[in-house]
């Protein structure tokens, strides 16, 4: 079981795909093994060649994984006499370099043309070593949307990795479950925005985990750590330590950061202060200021009904009043494991007509939330089938 | 004695088969070796290694020291001098293959991968510090401006990829190493592409050498060389390299390995007789062995810091064909040539490159092959032949040691003179065989004939002894011997 997290990160660390075609004006581009690949014979030198280089200028800027590009003029040798050869490559490479490319990052090279071959130009590049993924999406719900930064996010679904410094981001009703390269399970709930750091692990069972949430609510299970390792979910204003193994995070826009911890202990910090929230406690830390003492979470809401059956309509579901609670919430899902497929409902009362139209089986708990925004303890789970 | 019943069937049973189908049996048991051999990739079989390396290293003529070849070599003298450990730098390899641009050389082969990008952190963080300077203004100012040319010529300086690229698009041509990823070589990143260059025009699926994949040197670097070859070797059962691999295929395509990308570069208009003799033997021929340090050599460390204007450099590498590899202790790999230890790679691939293009390859498979089973049969169904029709066993003898030299003679021929190695000692086994149950079946006749007489004398003593008696006399003692009957 101690290998887990190792095999885990084995299991994420994959080279991100870098052939991705482009259209014209280079007639085609693809990036392979090194080499561009162009739809057509690339000439030496000429208005066409020229759109074309900027084409390619483009496509390595938006491609951060490629950090260096070589040129080549590949001149029959009555043209490279006397440095012609590799003046052409160097005139080949200004033209990225105008069109962006860091002149650090451009060589030029006139090697002897091949017999036979017309006179071209060719262009290889150099990638970055691949980074191991840090973490893989084990589940997602709705529109789940990662990438290097706000501006960058693309659409993601089950399977994909995240590499470090990713921010992946929940729409409304999305949810995603997303497996650690240490093992642990991290879901990020609709409406947030989380920055996967550093994940780092070490021989001796030691690990550290550093994520950032800027928006919205993660809810964490820990992996055990050897000693000395370090989990942390820190937000703008506070950071909380994992020394237990389950919690929840939540990043206000107000700059409030709460603790809800359900097992173990977690250890709240903000304005130099810390508190450690146990267990069935909850703490928050307004922006500037230190953590409030913990008070206690709510307890889980009893359900009243319906507890299974099948029904023609969607029937209302029913609970008994908590005191302390100011809202419930209700969760429904077509598996028990609420992973995929969440749809939360707020309501102040101990009922809910549930909106359709809905079919087949479907489960549902509530959760209570206090006055201050603090989330209790989830209920049992229970079914109804509808059958119209 | 009283006779018992089984006695006849055990009798019988020690009885020996039939002389001549015991013969054929011997003949036979060559035969099948020959075949055995032949369909496992021609001589020398398994029984034949040490005899073949004994033979090809010491009885077969050494390939004669080569004129236009040289091996630039990475010794310990050159590691001291340079102050690094292996792998050398990219920038330190650019500054090599620029000096070896200089001396004008017919092609350069590399015994090396670069497989890798080199380092970039420095370059990195250089690149960070001038966006930086950028992003501030200061390059605005004069002082700022010379600060960020000079610092993007070091980068630029630093940047041992490029330069190295640079480098090896100076030359007259270069040509890399690679590797096919089989079982016994070194994790390397594959090509997603596994595309070397242009493949051969050979079958790649009848080559002896089959890989899943194959790695090279990083894309600019092979752009700015005239090409690449695979440096695989193919190493027997008992760690001696015999065969060349000239081809090796993978995923249906035929590529070159470094000797015969190196041949076809140095004289293209021979590409067609090249490739035919590189597809001898499913493209792995047996190679002749040269000289003890055919090999002219020299040391990087002179290369680097001799005058480029030196004459001996001039006359040691000035249209030459020049093999750079590693042979400083411990860094080579430790490849055996018959009757050899721990040859250098490096100066297998000159070797192989020198056998290609004088065409001093051996065969033995194929038609070969086939041309062994049938001398194999010949010879021992002569002696069969020879041995029924010889009366004793010493003309026996003498057929099977005149057909043994014969055998051996042409076997020795064929490999020596036209290249090629037919099987040796399945005809041995024949012959030895069928000599064995030849002599044993004639001693079996021998004493079986000796019994015969031996009665025929006890039942007639006097006349063995006294073949002309007195007709008158009465033969009282010929009562006594039928009496004894």
């Amino acid at each position: 079981m101690r290998t887990a997290p190792w095999m885990m990160a084995v299991l994420l660390a994959g080279a991100p795909a870098l052939a991705a075609p482009a259209p014209a004006p280079c007639g085609g581009l693809r990036f392979e093994s090194g080499r561009m690949v162009f739809g057509r014979t690339l000439a030496p030198q000429g208005a066409e060649t020229e759109a074309c280089l900027q084409h390619v200028a483009q496509a390595v800027l938006a491609r951060p994984a490629i950090r260096s590009v070589t040129v080549a003029a590949k001149l029959p040798d009555a043209d490279r006499l006397d440095g012609r050869g590799l003046a052409t490559a160097k005139r080949a490479a200004e033209v990225l370099v105008a069109a962006g490319v860091p002149r650090t990052r451009v060589s030029a090279v006139a090697p002897a043309a091949v017999e036979g071959e017309p006179a071209q130009l060719q262009l290889a590049y150099v990638e970055r070593p691949a980074q191991p993924a840090v973490a893989r999406v084990r589940a997602a719900s709705g529109a789940v949307d990662a990438g290097a930064t706000e501006a960058q996010l693309s659409a993601r679904t089950v399977g994909d990795s995240l590499y470090p410094g990713e921010l992946l981001r929940t729409g409304a009703n999305a949810q995603a479950e997303l497996a650690l390269a240490d093992g642990s399970v991290l879901r990020v709930v609709a409406d947030s925005l989380v920055k996967v750091g550093t994940i780092e692990l070490t021989a001796s069972l030691q690990r550290k985990v550093q994520l950032e949430l800027l928006r919205g609510t993660v809810e964490t299970d820990a992996a055990p750590g050897g000693v000395g390792s370090i989990f942390e979910v820190r937000t703008r204003g506070a950071v909380a330590g994992v020394r237990g193994t389950k919690f929840r995070v939540s990043a206000q826009d107000d700059g409030t950061s709460r603790l809800e911890t359900l097992e173990g202990k977690v250890a709240l910090s903000a304005a130099q202060a810390e508190v450690e929230v146990a267990g069935g406690q909850g703490s928050r830390a307004k922006p500037g200021s230190p953590p409030e003492p913990p008070r206690p979470l709510l307890a889980a809401p009893a359900l009243v009904g319906p507890r299974g059956g099948s029904f023609q309509a969607i029937p209302k579901v029913t609970w008994r009043p908590l005191e302390g609670a100011s809202t419930y919430r209700v969760q429904l899902a077509r598996t028990a494991d609420f992973i995929a497929d969440v749809q939360t409902f707020e309501t102040a009362g101990a009922e809910l007509a549930v909106p359709g139209p809905r079919q087949g089986k479907w489960f549902w708990r509530v959760l209570a939330v206090d006055g201050d925004g603090f989330v209790g303890f989830p209920s049992k789970i229970y079914t109804f089938d509808v059958q119209p | 004695m009283d006779s018992h019943p089984a006695e006849p069937i055990r009798r019988d049973a020690r009885r020996l088969p039939s002389p001549a189908l015991s013969r054929w049996q011997g003949a036979c048991v060559g035969i099948a070796l020959a075949v055995v051999t032949a369909a496992l990739g021609g001589a020398p079989g398994f029984l034949e290694r040490s005899l073949y390396d004994q033979a090809v290293s010491r009885l077969l003529p050494a390939v004669p020291p080569s004129e236009d070849l040289v091996l630039v070599e990475v010794d310990d003298r050159a590691l001291a001098a340079l102050g690094e450990r292996w792998p050398l730098s990219r920038a330190t390899w650019a500054r090599v293959f620029h000096a070896l641009a200089s001396q004008r050389p017919a092609a350069v082969a590399v015994d090396v991968v670069f497989d890798q990008p080199g380092p970039r952190d420095a370059l990195e963080l250089g690149e960070d510090i001038l966006a930086e300077l950028e992003r501030s203004g200061l390059m605005a100012l004069p002082a700022g401006a010379a600060l960020a040319a000079d610092l993007e010529e070091r980068l630029r300086t630093r940047d041992g990829d490029a330069r190295l690229a640079e480098a090896l698009s100076e030359g007259h041509g270069v040509i890399l190493g690679a590797a096919a990823l089989t079982h016994d070589v070194p994790v390397m990143q594959p090509l997603e592409d596994g595309a070397l260059g242009t493949p051969l025009a050979l079958p790649a699926p009848a080559l002896r050498l089959q890989a899943q994949e194959v790695a090279a040197s990083i894309a600019p670097l092979r752009m700015a060389a005239r090409g690449s070859g695979t440096l695989n070797m193919l190493v027997d059962g008992d760690g001696v390299i015999r065969r060349y691999p000239y081809a090796v295929g993978v995923k249906g395509q035929s590529w070159p390995s470094l000797a015969l990308a190196t041949a076809l570069h140095l004289t293209p208009e021979r590409a067609e007789p090249l490739r035919a003799l590189a597809a001898v033997d499913h493209g792995a021929p047996l190679m002749r062995l040269p000289a003890p340090n055919w090999l002219p050599r020299l040391s990087l460390a002179d290369v680097l810091h001799a005058d480029p204007r030196s004459v001996g450099l001039d006359l040691a590498l000035r249209d030459k064909t020049v093999f750079v590899g590693v042979t400083a202790t411990g860094l080579h790999g430790q490849s055996t040539l018959p009757g050899q230890v721990a040859v250098p790679g490096v100066e297998i691939h000159a070797f192989a490159l020198d056998n290609l293009r004088s065409g001093r390859l051996m065969r033995s498979s194929g038609w070969v092959a086939l041309l062994g089973v049938w001398e194999t049969a010949v010879v021992l169904l002569g002696f069969v032949v020879l041995c029924r029709r010889a009366r004793t066993l010493g003309a026996v003898l003498r057929s099977a040691l005149a057909l043994l030299a014969l055998h051996t003679a042409l076997v020795a021929w064929l490999a020596a003179d036209p290249g090629w190695l037919i099987p040796l000692v399945p005809a041995w086994v024949g012959l030895v065989w069928v000599l064995l149950v030849d002599a044993a079946s004639r001693a079996e006749e021998l004493g079986r004939q000796r019994g015969a007489l031996r009665r025929l004398f006890i039942r007639y003593p006097q006349a063995s002894v006294e073949p002309a008696p007195a007709a008158r006399e009465p033969p009282p003692a010929r009562t006594d011997a039928m009496r004894q009957d």
